[in-house]
């Protein structure tokens, strides 16, 4: 049940790539969507325990979190975390109407999961055509509550798991409307050797 | 003065005698355990993430575990004064953020079904109880009075 990850630096600058390649595909489509301007920051790989993670991530700050489990030759999770005055501004911005309060409509809460769902599709797909594998993302679910309690109940799925759990995200921004949110990946365990040893096939290190 | 507030970060468990403000942020799947004994004022508020530590050797962190972080929380009590017959226990948190899922077996039920079986087995009564749902919890434990406060988003402060 316990397993500690034990990785090289080789490996885990190959894995910041390929989170990047997912993660600019993932903000590009959002770019398009709204036509706007996306900037990202450069992409960051945490391998710490659960519990860490967590209390560096989580917060009881509001937030939108919208949830995609994916499945296939490749499981985890993405998550798309947006404050909950980006997330406003965001569907405002994509449905061109504004919206009355943080108490978002059946209406709203659709595009947002749309939103997450572009996103992790286009993340997936990005690393599906990479590693030459197929990840299918299921469909998107949205929360909105405060940032710890959306986080555990991702993270705590894979701390039954391992004790140490991989975070890659990155944080990106709207121009020139203030939206600023995280992308969160969390393979499982299972997939993530087998990310790293797709890698080190293809720089050749073998296996 | 307004009493001392010692936050409860994940995985941890923390007593204190009055008086005190227990607090742990943004519970969702995990679940919080609130153990008090009102004759001595000793109280003590576990974070936990997960129901079992079985298969561990060693436990990594007692405080993570439901059948681990239970027994450290009654152990600190008692070095604090507190009487294992007198403790009562108020708990909360162990929801399903995400609502999609139909699966019945979600982290959050396990736990709170962890910490019950646990509670049952070391004899100590539940007295108050707001889990599950789809909501995230920030909890903050008084150990003058033994008041568990619930607070969410959207349905305010509760009283336990």
């Amino acid at each position: 049940m316990a397993k500690q990850m034990m990785l090289n630096e080789l490996e885990l600058d190959m894995l910041r790539e390929v989170g990047s390649i997912g993660a600019s595909h993932a903000t590009n489509s959002l770019a398009e969507l709204t036509n706007t301007k996306v900037s990202i920051e450069v992409p960051a790989l945490e391998i710490k325990p659960v519990e860490e993670l967590l209390a560096s991530e989580g917060g009881e700050d509001l937030v939108a979190g919208v949830y995609v489990e994916l499945q296939g030759d490749i499981c985890g999770v993405i998550m798309l975390l947006l404050d909950i005055a980006s997330a406003v501004e965001l569907v405002t911005q994509i449905t061109g109407m504004p919206t009355a309060s943080e108490e978002l409509s059946d209406m709203e809460v659709s595009v947002l999961q749309e939103v997450g769902n572009i996103m992790a599709s286009h993340f997936s797909n990005a690393l599906a055509d990479f590693l030459g594998l197929k990840i299918m993302p299921l469909p998107p679910a949205l929360a909105v509550d405060m940032a710890a309690a959306l986080l555990d109940f991702i993270m705590l799925e894979q701390a039954q798991k391992v004790n140490e759990a991989i975070l890659y995200k990155t944080k990106f921004m709207f121009q020139p409307k203030q939206i600023t949110g995280k992308i969160f990946l969390l393979p499982d365990p299972g997939s993530l050797d087998r990310i790293i040893a797709l890698l080190r096939e293809k720089v050749g290190i073998g296996v | 003065m307004s009493p001392p507030v010692i936050v409860v970060d994940i995985a941890d468990v923390k007593a204190a005698t009055k008086p005190a403000k227990l607090v742990s942020i943004g519970l969702g799947s995990c679940v919080g355990v609130a153990l008090f004994d009102s004759r001595s004022k000793v109280g003590s508020l576990a974070h936990i993430m997960l129901p079992s530590s079985r298969g561990l050797n060693p436990v990594d962190n007692r405080a993570k575990y439901v059948d681990t972080a239970i027994p450290l929380a009654i152990e600190e009590m008692l070095k604090l004064g507190a009487s294992k017959s007198r403790i009562v226990a108020k708990i909360a948190g162990g929801a399903k953020m995400f609502s999609f899922t139909s699966k019945d077996d979600y982290i959050g039920r396990k736990n709170v079904l962890a910490v019950k079986n646990i509670l049952k087995k070391e004899d100590i009564k539940i007295v108050a109880e707001d889990t599950g749902g789809s909501v995230g919890r920030t909890i903050e434990f008084d150990t003058s009075s033994g008041r568990l406060l619930v607070k969410t988003v959207r349905k305010g402060v509760r009283e336990l």
